[in-house]
């Protein structure tokens, strides 16, 4: 059960200024309902055990320097923005540099929060059920504005802890990006959880622009509790000459959904979109990405590998849309599954959208398991079966761990494979 | 080089085995004692790369009857990695390609499997290093390599002068060379057959399988067996691989008709 209307609006009581923005999503809400399988787009997920759990709105809780320094970029440390069970974390966020913000709503300078606003109203992202319940509860926004022609050398982090000990929690992140023309961002958004003994629940949204010729190389890495149930949409929009990456990592959770839209809003636009997720257990990762070319020029390069053990589920569904308008496109997508269990399961579907006529697209899908002929090469130079395993999975998901340029954090991941 | 004192090192007893059951060995019979070098020829099919993975524990066979001993030891029950540690190394005919590990990592995580067994230390990076390029001159590659993927995207003759590599590293007591030579121009055959050549002491010993003599006019062995539907049916010096190649495998169906 989620919590009622009448608890989301005195939760956001007090916050005017996002009254329209919340409006707009109730509306949608109110028209729309859970998803079940029975929704083409939602048919392999099951999400009854969400629906069936008790969720309050999370209450805030204050922690200290200490319990952030194993979830601390270490590349990064002048622009960081912590966030736990959703709310702002002033005293462990820091914002250095000129020519950004990195902070929430509540504190903005009264200006820049009215052409916030305006920025946000003009720019409207499709919500399905789940961003219109984060929207329709939004009190208050996780924020990085970055200015033009601003180059930042190291990272900013937007950090998103978890704890829920007494009860079962809604969190609900809504994070907005601004990259103005030109400017050139690194940005690690991550998710993570301290002790924990209550299933939760994190519903987050982000809502990215890229102005033109803009730069920014986003990390993602979901790193929930394994009783979690995480489910995101992010949307991005780019402008003319922009370049946007994002490596995403999903390891957390027993159950995660993504949702990654992404428009190509002029032309000659470069999206990379490089993904690693590891299930176990009884865990499901569904992931959804939509690609919308509309104009000449553009380029999408889009490789997403996962990695299933035991009784574990994937779902990848990649769409790449090139209409008319998109000619000169070059796309190339690729899906690649290695599945270490008979009793792992993954749904993939790779999809090319095609009505333009001049343009290069390439689409793939394979599944494959660690080949005995492999493993009794590795062995035969002395190498055990368990570290022959280990040595194969790294090398599989190598190729995606090298994308992140922060040292730290690859180390960090290659270290969970092992 | 033979010395009729020198220990055993291999003993196979009458060895059967089958793959999928259908039998492949029907009763082998081979000695190997230190220093020497021994070559098995025989046609596609006769079970010569067949003995070869069993000796290292490939699991895609299975052994119905008879006995691998190995200083010793029986080793029929242990797994292949056991083997190798042992010092039983199988360069393969068609070495596997394996993206996503560097040539460099894989020979360290080897060498030092092999050093902890002994009871020895690990080698850091910095320390393996300076050893694998000590090595890399005994088959003349390039340094180059070992950045690489394992094998990956290498030409038969890099992947064979890549297992000699790993020979040389491991340092076997028991090198077993499957068809090393197929696939090879001459310069690369004879960049392989002189990297074996300087891995020969007199306290280990090589087994040469292959199909044709050339390249024992590189390495030299002691011994030649003739491998003819899952037996050797027949055992001899050099000369005898001489005698093959002028007359071909045909003259085998015959003596084996007459017995």
């Amino acid at each position: 059960m989620i919590p009622t209307l009448n608890k989301i609006k005195d939760f956001t009581k007090g916050e005017q200024d996002l009254v329209e923005f919340r409006e707009r999503a109730s509306g949608i809400y109110a028209k729309s309902s859970f998803p079940s399988k029975k929704d083409e787009d939602w048919q392999f997920i099951d999400l009854d055990n969400l629906q069936k759990q008790e969720f309050e709105i999370a209450s805030p809780i204050e922690l200290t320097k200490q319990d952030l320094v194993s979830f601390e970029l270490e590349e990064c440390s002048d622009n960081r923005l912590v966030f736990v069970n959703g709310y702002y974390q002033a005293a462990l966020s820091s914002n250095r540099d000129k020519g950004i913000y990195v902070g929430n709503f509540a504190t903005i300078k009264d200006t820049k929060r009215a052409q916030l606003t305006a920025y946000l109203k003009q720019n409207l992202p499709d919500l399905n059920y789940f961003s219109a319940l984060n929207q329709l509860a939004t009190k208050d926004l996780a924020i990085v504005w970055v200015e033009a022609d601003v180059e930042i050398a190291q990272p900013i982090q937007l950090l998103f802890l978890a704890s829920a000990n007494s009860e079962q929690i809604l969190i609900q992140p809504h994070i907005v990006v601004i990259i103005e023309p030109r400017a050139k961002v690194q940005l690690l958004e991550s998710y993570h959880y301290l002790e924990t003994k209550q299933p939760y629940w994190n519903n987050s949204f982000s809502e990215i622009f890229v102005g033109e010729n803009a730069k920014l190389e986003h990390v993602l890495v979901q790193w929930q509790a394994n009783n979690a149930f995480h489910i995101a949409q992010t949307t991005v929009q780019q402008k003319e000459g922009s370049y946007y990456s994002i490596v995403e990592v999903d390891l957390g959770s027993q159950l995660c959904r993504h949702n990654l839209d992404i428009i190509q809003a002029g032309k000659q636009t470069d999206t990379k979109l490089w993904g690693l997720a590891l299930a176990q257990d009884e865990q499901t990762i569904d992931l959804h990405s939509k690609v919308d070319l509309h104009h000449p020029y553009g380029t999408v390069e889009q490789l997403q590998k996962c990695i299933l053990a035991d009784r574990s589920s994937i779902v990848f569904n990649g769409k790449i849309s090139v209409p008319q308008s998109a000619q000169m496109t070059n796309a190339a997508q690729l899906n690649r599954n290695l599945i270490l269990s008979s009793g792992a399961k993954v749904y993939t579907k790779p999809e090319l959208e095609i009505t333009a006529d001049n343009v290069k697209c390439a689409h793939g899908a394979t599944i494959s398991q660690l080949e005995d002929e492999e493993i009794f090469y590795l062995r035969s130079r002395g190498l055990t079966l368990a570290n022959c395993r280990r040595l194969l999975l790294e090398a599989f998901a190598i190729e995606i761990i090298n994308k992140i340029p922060y040292k730290s954090l690859s180390q960090k991941l290659t270290n969970y494979i092992k | 080089m033979i010395n009729k004192n020198s220990p055993v090192i291999l003993s196979i007893n009458d060895l059967n085995a089958s793959v999928e059951g259908t039998p492949i060995l029907k009763g082998v019979n081979l000695e190997i004692k230190a220093g020497e070098i021994h070559a098995i020829m025989g046609r596609n099919g006769s079970g010569k790369s067949t003995l070869s993975k069993i000796i290292a524990g490939s699991p895609d066979y299975e052994v119905t009857g008879g006995d691998i001993i190995y200083q010793g030891k029986s080793i029929l029950e242990q797994e292949p990695d056991q083997r190798a540690l042992a010092g039983i190394f199988l360069a393969f005919q068609y070495p596997l390609e394996i993206p996503g590990v560097s040539n460099l990592d894989f020979l360290r995580v080897a060498y030092n499997a092999k050093r902890k067994f002994q009871g020895q230390e690990e080698l850091d990076a910095f320390d393996f290093e300076d050893l694998v390029r000590e090595k890399l001159d005994i088959v003349q590659m390039n340094p180059a390599f070992l950045d690489r993927s394992l094998n990956e995207g290498f030409s038969g003759g890099e992947k064979k002068r890549n297992e000699i590599l790993q020979m040389a590293i491991l340092e076997p007591t028991l090198g077993i060379l499957d068809e090393i030579d197929s696939g090879l121009d001459i310069d690369a055959l004879r960049i392989v057959a002189n990297g074996v050549n300087q891995l020969t002491r007199s306290d280990n010993s090589f087994l040469l399988i292959t199909h044709y003599q050339r390249l024992l006019n590189y390495i030299e062995p002691d011994y030649v067996h003739i491998m003819y539907d899952g037996k050797i049916v027949k055992t001899g010096d050099k000369e005898l691989a001489l005698e093959l190649e002028e007359s071909g495998y045909d003259f085998l169906d015959l003596e084996v008709a007459i017995g």
